[in-house]
Parts: structure tokens; C-alpha cells; sequence
């Protein structure tokens, strides 16, 4: 009796584990899973229910953090047990232009000491706008014996003897990528500090700094990492030592040249353009500082099939660039200095037709006294011979409503609009009108738009428009605009996907920034500074969004920064 | 040139705001201007009326023309506008910060090189920044050394081609050499313009280009599409050079390493291009100190 009554149970507790399973195992469940890379993928599957949450948690081997202070690392290692890489964001992002004070935060030691601890494993760090002493580079470089790749962009707060910690330490490693940061360059010694048994770097990316390495350490170290793809030099290494590393690495995918500028005999220049003719793989050029005519040439056959070409620290003129454009038909990818000038992007709209994104920066972007960089017209110029364009990063100095509305007749597709005229609040430099039409544009037609930056002189109808049209809009980027709180209002009001928003000098106050409350829940990040809120304004908003990080400044200019999301606490240090 | 970061490591108070702290908050907040004064409405000067930007257009093609002059902003706080016309234009950005608060007007002129800058404006990163101010002085500084490198260019080219090796053939005389740019400035239009001296071989070539930027109107791109070459109904230039042999009202003038204003054309090319540091396009009337030598000048081509 007893037994059959047993059994009985057990088929039922069986019958429903399996109903409620689906016979789905869980090893089964969270190998279907490994499979998923994206991050927004992930946290939606893991909301699906508990068992796909406790699938997803077990399988996920990367994170993706975009506010530090939105979570704690405890928090994370609880939930996440085989993490074996993370990235990380910390400071807003107008601290990449001095609008955030020292010392604000974003350390990243508090994080390694928890994954030293957790993730013993752990394999890849990127960080990005993170505060990172030399103190922490050795931590790490000690700390993970598997550690394979770091990658510092708009970090600050260390010096090359951090690097030389990473070099000395990492016996793994497979990517170092020093990108745009706020580096104390003692010196170069770092470079040397690669073990002459070390063979598996694949990545490294040190045109950051710049002083002189030893380029004999540096011409082993590249010959005997036969798997390296990725090199980008500083400008400490010349042409000619650039040949030299190149007839040793014609394997490179992505180059970086040093100083693109030099003395060369015939045969020098010869054997230059050979070697990097020989570069087949080569699908990605930088670096050439100080480039100029006279040895562009040596790149022309090396440019077949390139398709990203960073031009941004080398002041080309239209010719030059017309001539070197000719020799790139593949290229989808293109960033120049405006020195290129009209001219220039005609020439760009030419040669160019795969072209997907164009950053100008400007060369010279503090002297209004001539005339120079580019006008609306290079902009449509490129608009008409590139249809495919979807990202463009512009600086100029004037623009009219009529060019925009045909840019984005030209280019429906823009899924991130960056343009920067120059001189805050210029409005339509023919019609003398506001550039509101010329946004409005923008966000009606470009209906994938993810990413929009505005400027010129700008009424609150921009933003009516933004509010109303832009469905997929994650980031806005706003200085220097807008009449009143109702410009806010609108964004606050509409824009279903908004993130980040970013605002500064515009008159936006406190009733703006209250009417945003349930929006806030779902964004990562608000930046208002110089705007017209006031400290009881931002008391105000914390109380009613207790989860909400609210971090304002009592000095002026007003700094208010938004952190929201979730539970962390930022810890204030010397406030 | 990067102003300091705003409220930087000096005075300003940071409190963080939530629900958990006791309003913990800062004895300096005390520094904060009450908030009478914080509503003070900001960016209007910008925002408002497009009347407070007066356009004045130089020419129909629609040349550069945001001139902006001191009398356009008649409550501007005078710390933060230079006098110059060209940096006119952020005169207006003055106004705003002074609307925005007052330690807004220290910062933006704090910056380092000179000119009114509005902090963290334009937005392009700090290590961009820097790399952009070290290659114009290494362009600088490489200029005037270029006459001495091309000599040794031009003979590497010319054995090449006598050696008969084909591919980095170049056409005719074309010389690569490195540029020279100095910045040319005509009397009576405020916005100059750069040239490059080592584009042209001569004062003949020099002063043509200086004619065609400054005596005509450029062309412009109709937002329809076209390309539309308007060529205003200037004068035609029909012989060379008015510049440079007196006979217009102008005269072409350059300054020189010791700082003097000299008349272009009395020395050899090379020896101009290793002097020269800016030229001026200046009006003869206001060329007295060159008087003498415009009238040697006109007497010898008698």
C-alpha cells in the first residue's frame, strides 16, 4: 500500500516539475542561452521567469555596466558568478570637456577588490571615463592570472607605470588599448617591460602616449607576436621605423602609423610603400600625424580595401584628400580634420558611395578670424553621394534649415546626428531663422535614430518636435538652447526610448526637471548644468525618487547629475 | 586653452540629495546665489529674438558674415568682450554667462590663449584638444625651415626622374613641398583668410590668389542640389597683379620677422618666404610709411 501510495506521489511531484519544465533541463537552458551575446537580450531574457532568470545568470560570462553607480560590485558578483569580462562607464560624459570636477569619482578600485575576490578568472576589463590609479593597474595585473585584455578609453588618474605593471605582470595577455586618456607619460620604458618569452599579444594601442619607446624592444616584441592584428603607434616612431615593423607584420588588420612625416630617400619611400602594399589584411588606418602630401602616396595601394580611414590628426588639404579618396573604394568609415575643407567632402561624396560614417573635427575651432574648416555645402555634398550614411559627427560654422531637410531627404537612414555649429545659438546664417526646422527634419524623417545632438539657435519647437517624432531615441545632446521649461518638458514628455540626456546653458528649471519624474526610472543618466534648476529643486526630486541618485552642486555654475537607476550609493569623498 | 573644469577644486559645494541622507548639506552652500537670482532667465540673449543677431552679409554668395560688434549687445559685461571684432561673436556668449551666473564669466575667460571661450565648448574631448594645439606649432615651427628641406626634396625628385624609375613620376614641375600658411587680412572685410605660400612659385601667382579670395565672391551650393556658381558682378581682374604694381587702390604688404610692414615684391621669393609671417592687403592711402618705396616702385616700372 505504502509503496504504491509512494510512487503515486512521485509520479505527481514528477508529472508537475516536468509540466512545469517542459522537460527543458537546465543545462540545456543556459547552453541556448550562452548563445545570446547582447546585453538588452539577456535582461530581457532573465525577466522571462525565475528558472530562464537563474539560466541566464549562470550562463552570462560578460556584463555590461553602463553607470557605475547605478549597482555595487557585491551586488553583481552575487548575481552573476562567471563573469569573465566586464566593461564599465563611470563619469558623465561631459567630463571628456571639463564640465565635471576633479575627483569626482568612478574609481574603479572598490571593483577590482570584489572581482579579485569573486572573479579570480577574470579575462577582460574595458573601462571607459573610470578613474584608475597605477596602484589599481598593478592590483589587477596581479591579481588575475588569466587576464588577457585591457581596454582604457577617456580614463585618467594613472601613468605609464601602471602600463609597465600590465606588461610586466600579464602573462596572457592579448590586448592592451590606450585610447584618448588622461595619461601621466613618464616615459616609455613601459614598452620594455614585455618579457622576451611573451608571444601572444593580438591588440596594442599606445598612440595615446608620447614619448620615444626603445623601438628595438618594440620590433621583437611585434615579431614574435605572430597573432597580432592590431597596432597603432605613437608619434614617437618614425617612417622609417614604421617599415620596419611593417615588413615583420604584414599579417596587421588595423594599423596605426606614427609621425607621417620624414626625410626619406627614394629607396626609403620605395620600400615603405612596398611593405605597406603588402599589408592585405588591412582594413583599418590611423595615426599619420602630420601627413601631408608628400607621402601620402606611399598609401595608395595599401588602401584598397580599407574601410575605415582616420584622418582626424592630420590637417589635409581638399587635394590631398581627393587623391588619397581615390584610392578607397571600400571605405565605409572616414575621419577628417576641416581642413579638407567643402572641397574636400565633395570629394569624399565622389569616391565614396559605401559610406556609412563621416566625423569632421575641426582643425583650428578657436579662431574666428578667417575663414576656414567647412559650410553646409560639404555636408550635402557627401549626403548626395553617399546614401548609406547613417552616423555623421559634424563641426562647422554655419548651416541653414533648407541643407539639413536635403541631407536627410539624401540620407533617411542617420541613426546618429551630431551637429555642432560652432558659435552657440547662430541661427540660420541665410534666412536668419532658428534652426528648428532643420531638426524637425532630422527627427521625422530618420526614423532609426538612436543618437542626436543639436545646436544653433533653437527655439522650444525643437524639442517639440523631438518629443513628438523621435521613437527611437536614446541619447540627447543639448547646449546652448530652448526658451523654457516646456523645450524640456516635451523631450521628458515623449521620446519612449530616452536614456541619456545631457543638457547644458539652456532655461530649463525646476518645473522641467520635476516633470520628468516617472521618466527617470528608465533612463541611465540626466546631466543638467548651467541650466535655471536650483538646489530646492533637486531636494525636491530626490525625495519623490528615493532610488534616484541625485548628486547637485551648490556652486555655480549648477551641476546637477542624474545617476539613476537602482540602489547604488555613491560614496562622496571630499565634498 | 581648456578652461579649468567648472567650479574645478575651488569654492562650490557638492551635496548628494537622497531620501536616506539627512539633507546633508554643505556650509558653503551658503555661496549659492539664492534662487531669486538662479531664475534669472538664461540663454535668452540666444534664444530670444533672432533680432539680438544682426547679419550683416558681406556679399550675395553668402560669405562668412557673422559680424557681430559690441553696439549689437548694448548691456554686455565689458570683462568678458574683447575689442576686436572678430571675437565678437562670443561676445554674445558673455551675455549669456552673465545671465547663467556670475563666476560664469571668470571661467570662460580664464581660458588660456587669450580669446573669450565658453568652458567645455565645442565639445571635443581634452586629448583631442591637446594634439590639435602641438601639430600647429610643429606646422609653425616647420615652416619656416621649409625652404631649406625642399631644396634637398627637389634634388631627391630630380634624380629620381633622371634615373628613369617610373612610378613616382610627377608632372611637369609640380614641387611638393611642405606648406607655408600665414593668415592674409584685406582692409575693410574683418574676416581673413590662410595661405599657403609654398603653393605658388611667385609673387605674380601670390597676388592672383589673393585677388580671386578677396575681390570675388565664392560659390555656393543651392540647398536644391545645384551647384550654382555665382559669380557676383565684381570686376574681372584682366591683367595681373593690380596688387602689386600700384595702380589699384589697394597694395599688398607683409609683415616680417622683426615686425616691420614691408611691401611685398622688392626682395627675392625665397628670401620673402623665409620673412614672411602674415600680409595685409592695405588700403595705399594707408600705406604712408611705404610711400617711398610704392613711389620708387612705380618709378622704375615707368
Amino acid at each position: 500500500m505504502e509503496s504504491s501510495e509512494l510512487k503515486r506521489s512521485k509520479d505527481s511531484v514528477n508529472s508537475c516539475e516536468s509540466a512545469r519544465r517542459s522537460s527543458f533541463p537546465d543545462e540545456v537552458l543556459e547552453r541556448v542561452l550562452s548563445l545570446l551575446k547582447s546585453h538588452r537580450d539577456r535582461s530581457s531574457v532573465s525577466l522571462v521567469c525565475k528558472d530562464w532568470y537563474n539560466a541566464e545568470r549562470w550562463s552570462r560570462t560578460h556584463v555590461f555596466i553602463g553607470n557605475c553607480y547605478s549597482v555595487s560590485p557585491e551586488i553583481v558578483a552575487r548575481r552573476f558568478p562567471r563573469i569573465r569580462s566586464v566593461t564599465l562607464k563611470g563619469k558623465p560624459r561631459f567630463s571628456d570637456f571639463n564640465l565635471v570636477p576633479e575627483n569626482w569619482g568612478a574609481d574603479i578600485h572598490a571593483w577590482l577588490v570584489v572581482f579579485a575576490a569573486k572573479y579570480p578568472f577574470l579575462e577582460e576589463l574595458r573601462l571607459k571615463r573610470m578613474a584608475i590609479s597605477d596602484e589599481s593597474l598593478e592590483f589587477l595585473a596581479v591579481s588575475f592570472p588569466n587576464f588577457k585584455a585591457l581596454s582604457l578609453l577617456s580614463c585618467d588618474g594613472f601613468s605609464t607605470n601602471g602600463l609597465a605593471a600590465i606588461a610586466t605582470h600579464c602573462k596572457n595577455l592579448t590586448e592592451l588599448d590606450i585610447q584618448e586618456n588622461g595619461i601621466d607619460d613618464i616615459g616609455g620604458s613601459w614598452l620594455s617591460c614585455f618579457p622576451e618569452s611573451f608571444t601572444t599579444l593580438e591588440v596594442l594601442n599606445f598612440a595615446n602616449l608620447t614619448s620615444d619607446i626603445n623601438f628595438d624592444m618594440l620590433e621583437k616584441l611585434v615579431g614574435r607576436c605572430k597573432s597580432m592584428r592590431v597596432l597603432k603607434l605613437n608619434r614617437s616612431v618614425s617612417l622609417e621605423q614604421l617599415q620596419r615593423l611593417l615588413v615583420n607584420a604584414p599579417q596587421l588588420a588595423e594599423l596605426g602609423t606614427g609621425l607621417f612625416s620624414q626625410e626619406l630617400t627614394i629607396r626609403e619611400y620605395e620600400e615603405l610603400e612596398s611593405a605597406l602594399s603588402n599589408c592585405k589584411n588591412m582594413h583599418t588606418l590611423s595615426g599619420l600625424w602630420d601627413a601631408t602630401g608628400m607621402y601620402l602616396p606611399a598609401l595608395y595601394l595599401a588602401c584598397t580595401h580599407l574601410t575605415f580611414l582616420n584622418l582626424s590628426y592630420a590637417a589635409l588639404q581638399s587635394v590631398e584628400l581627393a587623391k588619397l579618396l581615390a584610392h578607397c573604394p571600400q571605405l565605409k568609415r572616414l575621419w577628417v580634420l576641416d581642413s579638407v575643407e567643402d572641397k574636400g567632402l565633395e570629394a569624399v561624396g565622389l569616391n565614396c558611395p559605401l559610406l556609412e560614417e563621416l566625423r569632421v573635427f575641426p582643425a583650428d575651432p578657436f579662431d574666428n578670424e578667417i575663414v576656414h574648416g567647412v559650410t553646409e555645402a560639404g555636408f550635402v555634398a557627401v549626403s548626395f553621394g553617399c546614401p548609406r550614411l547613417h552616423y555623421v559627427l559634424y563641426f562647422c560654422r554655419q548651416m541653414t534649415n533648407a541643407a539639413v531637410a536635403t541631407i536627410v531627404q539624401n540620407c533617411p537612414d542617420f541613426t546618429h546626428f551630431r551637429l555642432c555649429i560652432m558659435n552657440p545659438g547662430q541661427p540660420d546664417y541665410l534666412t536668419n531663422e532658428p534652426m528648428d526646422e532643420a531638426f524637425g527634419a532630422v527627427v521625422k524623417t530618420c526614423t532609426k535614430l538612436q543618437r542626436l545632438s543639436v545646436s544653433g539657435l533653437l527655439t522650444d519647437l525643437t524639442f517639440e518636435y523631438i518629443g513628438r517624432y523621435a521613437k527611437n531615441l536614446e541619447t540627447l545632446s543639448v547646449a546652448f538652447a530652448g526658451r523654457s521649461d516646456w523645450g524640456m518638458q516635451c523631450v521628458l514628455g515623449g521620446c519612449p526610448k530616452l536614456r541619456k540626456l545631457e543638457i547644458r546653458d539652456c532655461p530649463f528649471g525646476n518645473a522641467a526637471l520635476l516633470s520628468g519624474l516617472e521618466k527617470y526610472e528608465s533612463m541611465r543618466s540626466l546631466w543638467m548644468s548651467a541650466c535655471n534648476v536650483t538646489m530646492n529643486g533637486c531636494r525636491l526630486l530626490a525625495r519623490e525618487m528615493p532610488r534616484l541618485n541625485v548628486e547637485a552642486r551648490g556652486g555655480m555654475p549648477h551641476h546637477l547629475s542624474l545617476l539613476s537607476e537602482m540602489l547604488g550609493t555613491r560614496q562622496t569623498e571630499n565634498y | 586653452m581648456e578652461g579649468s573644469g567648472v567650479g574645478g577644486s575651488e569654492s562650490g559645494s557638492m551635496s548628494t540629495v537622497s531620501r536616506d541622507d539627512n539633507m546633508v548639506v554643505s556650509s558653503e552652500d551658503s555661496s549659492c546665489p539664492d534662487e531669486s537670482e538662479l531664475e534669472l532667465g538664461l540663454g535668452l540673449s540666444l534664444g530670444g529674438k533672432s533680432g539680438g543677431f544682426k547679419m550683416h552679409q558681406l556679399s550675395k554668395g553668402g560669405q562668412f558674415a557673422r559680424i557681430l560688434t559690441a553696439k549689437d549687445f548694448p548691456s554686455v559685461i565689458s570683462a568678458a568682450s574683447p575689442s576686436s571684432s572678430s571675437s565678437s561673436s562670443s561676445s554674445s556668449l558673455s551675455r549669456a554667462n552673465v545671465t547663467a551666473g556670475t563666476k560664469r564669466t571668470a571661467d570662460s575667460v580664464a581660458a588660456a590663449n587669450g580669446s573669450s571661450q565658453v568652458v567645455g565648448w565645442p565639445p571635443i574631448r581634452a586629448y583631442r584638444m591637446n594634439s590639435m594645439v602641438n601639430q600647429e606649432k610643429n606646422l609653425a615651427a616647420e615652416g619656416f625651415n621649409s625652404t631649406m628641406v625642399n631644396h634637398k626634396s627637389e634634388t631627391s625628385m630630380v634624380e629620381k626622374t633622371t634615373a628613369g624609375i617610373g612610378k613616382y613620376q610627377n608632372n611637369g614641375n609640380t614641387k611638393l613641398r611642405k606648406s607655408l600658411f600665414v593668415k592674409a587680412n584685406m582692409d575693410g572685410i574683418p574676416i581673413g583668410r590662410k595661405v599657403d605660400l609654398n603653393a605658388h612659385e611667385s609673387y605674380e601667382k601670390l597676388a592672383k590668389t589673393l585677388e580671386d579670395m578677396f575681390l570675388k565672391t565664392t560659390s555656393s551650393v543651392n540647398p536644391t542640389g545645384s551647384m550654382t556658381l555665382e559669380l557676383g558682378a565684381m570686376k574681372k581682374i584682366t591683367r595681373p597683379s593690380k596688387l602689386l604694381d600700384g595702380s589699384s587702390d589697394f597694395v599688398l604688404t607683409y609683415e616680417d620677422r622683426e615686425g616691420d610692414w614691408m611691401l611685398v615684391g622688392d626682395v627675392p621669393w625665397e628670401m620673402f618666404l623665409s620673412s614672411v609671417k602674415r600680409l595685409r592687403i592695405m588700403r595705399t592711402s594707408e600705406a604712408t610709411g611705404l610711400a617711398p618705396q610704392l613711389q620708387e616702385r612705380n618709378q622704375r616700372q615707368k
